[in-house]
């Protein structure tokens, strides 16, 4: 029997032990509202692709914490098709569950209507059995040699450092803990203007300002290859206090970026321009959405040790967000050129 | 038994500390098998773990002694003379000799050549003392000069094109060779935006390397194997890499690297090569109709690179980019890597037959800068005609005032103006003001030529593209100008304004030498010579002016 349950949280939630810092500490009441989905259903035995062999050890009680609205809508899909019990709890105020883009309304009310309001709170005294951890490639220091591999050094001023910390306090706990370092993810939903940026001046017709040469290198990683992952490395022994680099097979640069949204969402080739960032004041406002250097991360600990493999390409999967969100007019952020002019007004670009 | 020694080095560079799976060993195979101990998978967290931390006390190396009789095999490698390949077939060679495997090293030409006389054929002789058999000739001519003696694996390390590598190939089929393996490159791949190549990946339908590949796999083989290999460094490589960026380190001559310094290529050490041709020998079975990126799994950034061969000398680093397009020099002759991102993964090498890279390049890079002192290169005379080019295509400021003054009159003599007419007869230094109020010291004088596409363009920030910004300082005597311009000598932005407010009998002088922004054409003659040719973010010398509008 599988259900997802969302419930807004409370201080003394039964299931967070007091001492656990993983709580906002911001949080309030508990609003009462649940809503619990079941799935009558066996687990069935989920085989891999590749040569390993995951032993099935039957429906898990799992708790999201998130969960509903990027990567935890597509991913507690696909626990609740394993036949796990789902629980999702949120901070927010989106809707519990959402259908998801290119799912058929029969698909979407299958799923809804197996929900039900639970007639006992869920109780959290057994022991946790395993803690997976959405962290970042972002707590990698910065290299002139890459990729970055999971032992490579990591920065303790990073952005990132928060990461950083719940990784170590994982580990101290004891934890059965596996940690997952995505680079830049993608996809349907997306709330981080990744590919909306470029799909905005597609759209628009606007030349896409790209900072310095344009060779810097950065990759991207489709959510359904992510959330995939999350699945893969659940129940998994061989995951235990591992961390996984996550992200596409491949890297590309900020031009070829530039080139691949085009050829994804059926635009001809742009007009891409280039500025030197520093001679420019955007105030708050990024001019462009993607760190300026160098930044992606190796797969290969992951596909070797979990046989996980990322299913979409760069151009498939910016068609798959294009074709299910950002091309059907659905959009996170309207489309904002302010910095793109005060560059192309300049005209103190740098040739290509 | 060298190789094997060098093979379990100490310091196991291998950034992979955690588990990597081994390819099924079956009885026939040959490895070298490092084995670390499980506690290293634990996440270092507080202490960032180092990048290259020596092999951890813990860990174990277990190597598995030389090949049993039956899986010894007899191998031919047809080696090119010159170029940096040779070296390739040398490390190979000296591997399976170690694991007990029988070799023979056919080398393109004569053995009194003078190729002969530079690495790795002057190491030939290790060859010859391991066991192994060296002998020269034209390889179209491979069976004769082989006779009757039989191979299970030829590798091909010369042929670039079909009709090179054809007579090799059909012998060997003749002569019931089991294995063939051919040294491609990684050259072949079309540039695409997605990076890295992976094997698979498009290739240039016309190279010569890919037409040897096609006719390979249409051969009857029991196994064969194409590896693309990049660029290398270690002792015995006959083709510049390193050696490159450290002549002009040692030397105090800065850098001149095209382009942004970001482009990623592949420096491996060719151990990391040889090792990967030895495990294919092993398994070949696996190996077969594979296709190998034969290079190391990190890559560098030019910039990178530098700052490493910089780090292995101990000595300090000025790197100059510059636009060969612009400077009107051909970037082949000036680099020795493309101008591009060139960056290829060992996808199929990990995989299929499970091997790992051991470069490190900041460790290989000491050992080979103890090299290159050790045979005196360091001390060698030598020209820079193509760097100088480029440097005087820039007007690189020099740190000391005589040498500017020096490497003017050398290059430009018109950079000192001299007009006995004029009405005010004033001495000058300009300073262009370039930087954006919370940038950093860039304008130090002594980097003042670095990486500034702007600089020929004459462009910067506020007026139109062909304005200038500028500051300037003026006084009537030289004596007083020379006297300013020493204070200036840690650039403009760090006490430039103070001195013009103190020497400058400009009225500019009150604004700490501000001129604003000025169209091409305001100012005159000297000035404007001066003022648009100095590079963004540097001070030019004293120069003698005439009158000066403002």
């Amino acid at each position: 029997m599988a259900r997802l349950v969302s419930m807004q949280p409370r201080q003394a939630s039964p299931w967070a032990s007091s001492s656990s810092p993983l709580l906002p500490s911001s949080l309030s009441e508990f609003s009462g509202a649940a809503l619990s989905i079941s799935l009558q259903k066996r687990r069935r035995t989920w085989q891999p692709k590749g040569a390993l062999q995951v032993t099935a050890s039957g429906a898990k009680k799992i708790l999201i914490m998130g969960g509903t609205r990027f990567i935890g809508v597509f991913l507690s899909r696909l626990l609740v098709k394993e036949g796990h019990q789902v629980t999702l709890f949120t901070r927010g105020k989106a809707p519990i569950t959402q259908q998801l883009p290119g799912e058929s309304d029969q698909d979407y009310e299958d799923f809804k209507s197996k929900a039900k309001i639970p007639k006992s709170k869920l109780l959290g005294n057994d022991p946790i059995h395993m803690f997976i951890y959405c962290s970042s490639a972002g707590v990698y220091l910065k290299s002139d040699l890459l990729p970055h591999f999971e032992t490579d050094a990591v920065d303790p001023k990073s952005r990132h450092k928060g990461k950083l910390e719940t990784e170590s306090l994982l580990d101290s706990r004891g934890v059965n803990w596996t940690s997952i370092r995505p680079v830049y993810i993608y996809g349907p939903l997306n709330y981080n203007p990744v590919e909306e940026w470029f799909f905005h001046r597609l759209k628009a017709g606007r030349p896409i300002p790209v900072p310095s040469s344009g060779v810097q290198i950065t990759q991207l990683g489709h959510v359904k290859d992510l959330a995939q992952a999350f699945v893969t490395v659940l129940g998994n022994s061989k995951a235990s206090k591992q961390v996984y680099n996550i992200s596409g097979s491949k890297y590309v640069t900020f031009d070829g970026l530039a080139r691949a949204c085009a050829k994804a969402a059926g635009f001809p080739e742009p007009e891409i321009v280039h500025y030197n960032p520093k001679e420019f004041d955007f105030g708050k406002k990024k001019a462009f959405p993607f760190r300026d250097q160098h930044f992606f991360a190796s797969i290969e600990k992951a596909q070797r040790e979990l046989g996980w493999v990322p299913e979409f390409g760069l151009v498939e999967g910016l068609a798959d967000s294009y074709n299910l969100d950002f091309g059907r007019g659905t959009f996170r952020k309207p489309a904002d050129f302010t910095t793109d002019d005060m560059i192309l007004g300049k005209s103190l670009v740098l040739q290509s | 038994m060298a190789a094997a020694v060098t093979f379990a080095a100490p310091a196991l560079p291998s950034l992979h500390s955690s588990s990597c799976s081994l390819p099924p060993l079956t009885h026939r195979s040959l490895s070298f098998v490092a084995f670390t101990s499980p506690a290293i998978t634990k996440l270092s967290s507080h202490r960032s773990s180092r990048r290259f931390s020596s092999a951890p006390s813990t860990s174990v190396f277990s190597i598995k002694a030389a090949a049993a009789a039956a899986d010894k095999k007899r191998v031919l490698v047809v080696n090119t003379n010159s170029g940096g390949h040779a070296v390739i077939g040398f490390y190979f060679a000296q591997q399976l000799l170690s694991s007990g495997h029988e070799v023979t090293v056919l080398t393109v030409g004569d053995e009194s050549s003078d190729k002969m006389k530079k690495p790795p054929f002057t190491r030939f002789s290790e060859l010859v003392s391991a066991g192994g058999k060296t002998v020269w000739g034209n390889p179209a001519q491979v069976g004769d000069i082989v006779g009757t003696a039989k191979f299970d694996v030829v590798l091909d390390n010369n042929g670039k094109d079909l009709d090179t590598v054809k007579p090799v190939a059909d012998w060997a089929i003749s002569a019931g060779v089991e294995q063939f393996l051919f040294i491609s490159s990684a050259g072949i791949y079309k540039p695409l935006d997605e990076i890295p190549h992976v094997e698979g990946d498009l290739v240039k339908d016309d190279a010569g390397h890919v037409l040897v590949e096609k006719y390979m796999a249409g051969l009857s083989f029991s196994s064969w194997a194409v590896f693309r290999p990049q660029y290398m460094i270690g002792s015995g490589n006959n083709k510049d890499c390193e050696e490159w960026f450290f002549d002009r380190i040692v030397r105090d001559r800065p850098v001149p690297i095209p382009g942004s310094g970001m482009q990623l290529t592949n420096i491996s050490h060719v151990r990391d090569l040889s090792s990967m041709l030895s495990l294919a020998v092993e398994n070949s079975a696996a190996a077969n109709g594979k296709i190998f990126n034969c290079v190391s799994d990190r890559a560098v950034t030019f910039d990178g690179l530098a700052k490493l061969c910089a780090q292995a000398a101990g000595r300090e680093l000025k790197v100059i980019h510059y636009d060969p397009k612009a400077v009107g020099i051909d970037a082949k002759k000036a680099f020795p890597f493309r101008n591009m991102h060139f960056y290829a993964e060992p996808r199929a090498a990990k995989e299929i037959m499970g091997w790992t890279s051991t470069t490190n390049l900041p460790e290989d890079l000491k050992e080979r800068f103890d090299e290159y002192v050790k045979i005196g290169r360091d001390k060698k005379p030598m020209q820079f005609d193509i760097d100088d080019k480029i440097l005087e295509s820039l007007k690189v400021a020099i740190s000391s005032l005589d040498e500017y003054f020096d490497f003017l009159w050398n290059v430009n003599s018109s950079f000192i103006s001299h007009d006995k007419g004029s009405r005010f007869f004033a001495q000058e230094v300009m300073g262009r003001d370039s930087k954006p109020k919370d940038s950093g010291g860039k304008g130090k004088g002594k980097q003042a030529a670095a990486s500034d596409e702007n600089a020929s363009k004459g462009k910067a920030k506020g007026g139109k593209s062909s304005d200038g910004l500028a500051r300037h300082i003026l006084c009537e005597k030289q004596g007083k100008i020379n006297e300013a311009y020493k204070k200036l000598q840690d650039g403009w932005l760090s006490n430039g304004d103070k001195v013009a407010t103190e020497y400058s009998e400009c009225p500019s002088g009150k604004k700490g030498g501000d001129l604003g922004w000025f169209p091409r054409g305001k100012m005159a003659g000297p000035f404007q010579d001066v003022a648009f040719s100095t590079l963004v973010g540097a001070t030019s010398a004293p120069f003698k002016s005439t009158s000066v509008q403002i």
